[in-house]
């Protein structure tokens, strides 16, 4: 005689039976995946030698708080110029001529290196100036300025 | 082709062969011109609302979608004008849609607006975008509009209208905003809505959305309604131009492809056997997604597929095997159960003989479960005792059409009863029981000019939009159809040629009908001889007739004889064989067809081949390697009845709650209290479980892979959406695990493979593979070797040696009626929203949040009479039972007969009031029969249906989405118009 039965006695598996199965499952897919593991740990320790890995588990953890903060701030009257500049920049870009800016870039650098070498620096006077127009190097800077001044002053 | 060379179109200065009569949008598109049309759909036609497809033909501007393809029309698609043409109507959709993909649950590649955007190359909106001043209607449990996102294309209206033809959406054209609105303007929950979720399916925009793609979809639409406000602006102030805004949303959408699956699944509920994509996010079903490839439903569904599966993730699924324990089902490891479930079945067996064992396979379960299933049966216990649930719904069509044709199935597909001049329903509640399937008959009869006529006893939906409802008394469908039959041979009517070539036995026949006259059918059904006159005449002059029937006829005492009688009625009318006729018993379960197909029946191996015959059994012993039982074996009706008679010791039932479903059910759970061992196999702890000795978990349709075999006997293949629950497995993975505790290898890896043992095996599915049946393929059985399928049967012939089909004579003699007693007709069926006993249904919210429980319809003279009220209690009782309901009063019933849903556990189930009555030649419970007392508990109360439930809406039909309405309006200026007049 087999009375109905709803009642339903689960299976209570010991912490220690749960820890062992799912450590046997993660086992199963560490071997799986044995290379991409690596990899990830190498990655991982490059990001926390950055420093880096504090930042980003922060600012996942308070991604929803940070997006709120972040959209509803830029969402205000005050920003709209800047969010209107914002693509404007990108396609100006564009129309920068990059060949000519990376000429220009490389002399500034060149300039700061300069700079760094000079460790004590005497006062300059305006003969110093004048001598120092002869120097190749002084002089192809100062015409180079002055070509940028008139360009830039142009309509 | 000569008549093709009259259509040459010259399109862009290109010509192009046409199909005359093509729609000209159709044409452009297969010639890959690329035009925008948002509103248009291949599967809905041309609605004409959205202007974009503007085009020139012979120096006009029109709409594409207008026009038909007409010899040397001249076609320009590019021209400056046209195309200014084209962007004012983008423009103006525009105004009405706000893009902010990025952060839309609808941007997953196939938002139309945005497509048509970037492929147009739009790059700025001309007009700002007006929102209008509705609030978005949330009041659905399933979808929600937003009009503020609505561009009023009304496919959704021609969808509801058209389509699923339940009349509830349209647009006012009238008003100062015009919006989709749901009957007389009021919130969508307290419509007509039934929920078929065909509007959100066709919408080409995120404005009629499923609420489950909601804050689901996107990466970045999870936020709470400020924000994402804040997102929107934000988004559109930085994406300046559509073009970058697109490139950006482009992504977003390339990376919800990484994370949401979109997986081909079947219908698990009704036989029509709707194919969709089901987009799943891990184990949340984010929508269902039917499409034009879909060969049973097209774009169509019923709230059921699109809404309904809540059950797969719910709670209360078992996720252990459990066995009996004192007064408790105790879970443990499969091994366990399995160990003990073999070990039982092999004692038992020892001790009194296989045939003390048996088998029940499940409808819902694929056609592998079901192979696997009476595999286990016969080659590993040793017995025929293997049944399926079409003992209670469709064996007797079945057993009528193997008499009179050859082939237990539907002769034709559902594309033959769309196609019909003259469909005839009989006891089938189609628009609840099998709604995607009756929306082609409603959307025919609407718009093609199909006549429909119903006979029924209850006068449902389509008894009320149908040209003829007849109301026969309960049970003699026979003799209407056999006098109708006979009328039509008196007066000569019959289609002599298609007899003398395909049909035997007319003479005998026809002797046998001597006393179905007119006067006598209307005597025994209550239909007048005249309106008798009118069908035959009707049957007669239709050119293409088919005839469509359900449990209303078959769950009757002589259910078998009575679809035979149909059979006789259109072989007389020759009415087989040819497109848009035939036969349909519509079959009730995803896979009620499929189950019996393969082979889970006592008397027959899969494809319907005997088991008394020799060389069938050969062949499966050879297979197999054992011996095989020649005896046909009990079915599940006398599985029942044999367990009462200390017949049957041990039962397997999987898939099927047999304790609440089978007929006289307090019968059946005694017999269940009595077996020696019992095996359950389901997702639920069923009532039927609570008997079980051993429970096991099975896996469902989304967890797993395999094939189901719908009411057109056509074959369709699932895919795994879902990882099994927890530890759930397929049912033929259960099965063959318990064959090889019991010393069977089976070594099945794979469906695949237990289709193709099939195949090997079984001549009506030589030619199944899954590669024919990859992705929205499918075949209809009977399937030759090479791959080809038979979709209308009988064009060749009958399956016969001499091909002909047999007329079959029949008598009638009626055994059931009411009595002084029991004075009161107790009739039961489907509800539309709910299924079967309600396991799976009854486990969705928003189902249970309109139709919360069961009813017991009361004619309004009954309730004068016994001096009720809506929500009355009242207590039924019959021979067999008692059960007590709550009562609505309605028109539907009439007279002494009450209605109710079969949708019911616990105390309203219907089946505590069915008897033991069987239809004499299938066993079938004759659930239809039963004759009933009333006695009231209570005299009026709360309505068992709630205000939000769409049995208390007002739908209002009209044609399409009356698109000149549009046109009418002061402010409308079609774009061609504003062009030309703009220079």
């Amino acid at each position: 005689m087999a009375e109905p039965i709803s009642d339903i006695k689960r299976m209570e598996m010991s912490r220690q039976e749960k820890v062992e199965q799912d450590v046997q499952e993660v086992k199963e897919v560490v071997s799986a995946n044995k290379e991409s593991i690596v990899k990830g740990i190498e990655l991982l320790s490059a990001l926390e030698e950055a420093d880096a890995l504090e930042a980003a588990t922060a600012l996942t953890k308070k991604r929803k708080t940070l997006l709120n903060n972040v959209i509803k701030e830029i969402d205000k009257p005050k920003y709209t110029d800047a969010l209107d500049t914002l693509p404007n920049l990108i396609f100006l870009l564009g129309d920068l001529d990059i060949e000519e800016t990376r000429m220009l870039l490389q002399r500034l650098n060149n300039g700061l290196r300069e700079t760094e070498g000079e460790k004590e620096q005497e006062e300059t006077s305006y003969t110093d100036i004048v001598k120092s127009l002869k120097d190749p190097d002084i002089n192809r800077s100062i015409t180079l300025l002055l070509q940028f001044l008139k360009g830039m002053g142009k309509d | 082709m000569p008549e093709r060379d009259h259509t040459v179109v010259t399109i862009n200065g290109q010509e192009y062969l046409a199909d005359p009569g093509q729609n000209v949008l159709d044409l452009i598109n297969t010639v890959e011109e690329n035009i925008p049309q948002i509103c248009y759909n291949e599967s809905l036609g041309p609605v004409e609302t959205c202007d974009t497809c503007v085009i020139q033909v012979n120096g006009e501007l029109q709409r594409a979608c207008s026009l038909k393809v007409e010899a040397g029309m001249k076609i320009e698609t590019n021209l400056p004008h046209v195309q200014a043409a084209q962007k004012e109507a983008l423009d103006t959709i525009l105004e009405k849609h706000e893009l902010y993909c990025t952060v839309c649950d609808y941007n997953n590649g196939d938002c139309e607006i945005h497509n048509a955007v970037a492929e147009f190359g739009l790059e700025h909106q001309s007009r700002p975008f007006q929102p209008t001043s509705y609030e978005i209607d949330r009041s659905g449990s399933f979808y929600r509009y937003d009009p503020d996102q609505c561009i009023l294309c009304g496919r959704c209206v021609e969808a509801c209208q058209d389509i699923e033809v339940n009349e509830t959406l349209t647009i006012d054209w009238d008003r100062q905003e015009p919006r989709v609105i749901w009957d007389n303007d009021v919130p969508i929950e307290e419509s007509s809505c039934v929920n078929c979720g065909q509007c959100a399916t066709v919408c080409p925009c995120n404005a009629i959305m499923e609420k489950g793609m909601e804050e689901e979809a996107g990466f970045m639409t999870e936020q709470e309604p400020s924000l994402l406000r804040s997102m929107i602006d934000v988004t559109k102030k930085v994406e300046t131009g559509y073009g970058p805004l697109l490139a950006v949303s482009d992504t977003e959408a390339a990376m919800r492809e990484e994370r949401i699956d979109k997986t081909k699944t079947v219908c698990t509920y009704c036989g029509v056997g709707c194919t969709f994509d089901v987009w799943t996010k891990d184990r949340k079903v984010l929508k269902v997604e039917p499409n034009e490839h879909s060969p049973a439903n097209g774009i169509a569904t019923c709230i059921k597929g699109k809404f309904g599966w809540d059950y797969v993730n719910h709670n209360e699924r078992l996720t252990k095997p459990l066995i009996r324990r004192g007064h408790k089902l105790e879970e443990v490891e499969w091994d366990e159960a399995l160990s003990y479930a073999a070990q039982r079945f092999q004692e038992i067996r020892e001790e009194s003989g296989a045939d003390k064992l048996g088998f029940i396979a499940s409808s819902k379960a694929s056609n592998e479960d079901s192979y696997a299933m009476q595999k286990f049966s016969r080659q590993v216990m040793g017995t025929n005792n293997v049944d399926n649930c079409s003992r209670y719904c469709q064996s007797p069509a079945t057993k009528g059409l193997f008499r009179t044709v050859g082939y237990g199935g539907d002769s034709g597909s559902i594309d033959d009863i769309a196609a019909a001049d003259l469909v005839l329903t009989v006891g089938s509640n189609t628009a609840e029981s099998h709604p995607v399937l009756a929306s082609r008959i409603k959307r025919s009869q609407k718009l093609f000019g199909q006549k429909l006529f119903v006979f029924d006893l209850r006068k449902h939906e389509m008894a009320d939009r149908a040209d003829r409802f007849y109301q026969p008394a309960s049970g003699t469908d026979l003799v209407w159809a056999s006098a109708v039959t006979k009328y039509i041979i008196d007066q000569g009517w019959q289609e002599q040629e298609f007899i003398t070539n395909w049909v035997n036995g007319f003479e005998e026949y026809y002797e046998s009908l001597r006393a179905f006259t007119l006067e006598y059918a209307e005597d025994m059904t209550g239909i007048p001889a005249e309106d008798l006159k009118y069908v035959a005449e009707e049957i007669t002059k239709a050119d293409k007739v088919a005839l469509c029937w359900a449990m209303g006829v078959t769950q009757h005492s002589l259910g078998s004889d009575t679809s035979t009688s149909f059979s006789n009625l259109l072989l007389i009318t020759g009415n087989y064989g040819r497109p848009g006729t035939g036969a349909f018993p519509l079959r009730g379960h995803n896979n009620v067809q499929g189950c019996s197909d393969f082979g889970s029946m006592p008397n027959t191996f899969p494809g319907y081949e005997p088991v008394s015959d020799e060389n069938v059994r050969k062949r499966y012993e050879q297979a197999w390697g054992v011996a095989l039982s020649d005896e046909p074996g009990m079915d599940n009706h006398e599985m029942i009845k044999a367990i009462h008679e200390d017949k049957l010791r041990a039962m397997y039932v999987k898939g099927e709650d047999t304790a609440i479903v089978d007929a006289n059910i307090n019968y059946v759970t005694r017999a269940f209290e009595k077996l020696d061992f019992f095996v359950v196999q389901d997702l639920f702890l069923t009532e039927t479980a609570r008997y079980a000795d051993v429970v096991l978990p099975a896996a469902a349709s989304l967890e797993k892979e395999g094939t189901f075999t719908n009411t057109e006997r056509r074959i369709q293949r699932l895919y795994q959406a879902m990882h099994p629950m927890e530890d759930t497995k397929p049912d033929w993975e259960i099965i063959q695990l318990l064959a090889e505790k019991l010393g069977f290898d089976w070594n099945y890896e794979h469906p695949s493979e237990i289709m193709e043992e099939a195949a090997s095996l079984s001549p009506l599915f030589a030619g199944v593979t899954y590669e024919r049946l990859e992705g929205y393929h499918s075949l209809q059985w009977p399937v030759a070797e090479d791959g080809t399928d038979e979709p209308l049967l009988y064009m060749d012939g009958f399956p016969f040696e001499d091909k002909k089909a047999r007329l079959y004579p029949l008598h009638f003699e009626l055994p059931y009626d009411t009595t002084e007693t029991y004075n009161l007709h107790l009739n039961n069926g489907r509800l539309l929203e709910h299924f079967h006993e309600g396991n799976m249904t009854y486990k969705s919210p928003g189902i249970r949040r309109t139709t919360p429980r069961s009813f017991i319809e009361v004619s309004p003279e009954l309730a004068e009479e016994r001096g009720i009220k809506e929500g009355a209690e009242v207590k039924l009782t019959s021979d067999a039972g008692e059960a007590t309901g709550t009562v609505t009063i309605t028109d539907r019933v009439r007279g002494k007969e009450l209605y109710m849903p079969l949708n019911s556990k616990g105390k309203s189930a219907v089946n505590f009031l069915t008897d033991n009555s069987v239809d004499k030649d299938s066993d079938t419970p004759a659930y239809k029969e039963i004759a009933v007392n009333m006695q009231v508990l209570k005299k009026q109360g709360k309505s068992p249906i709630p205000p939000n439930n769409h049995r208390r809406g007002a739908p209002q039909p009209q044609y399409s989405v009356r698109v000149e309405d549009k046109w009418k309006r002061h402010d409308y200026e079609f774009p061609g118009n504003k062009v030309k007049r703009n220079g």
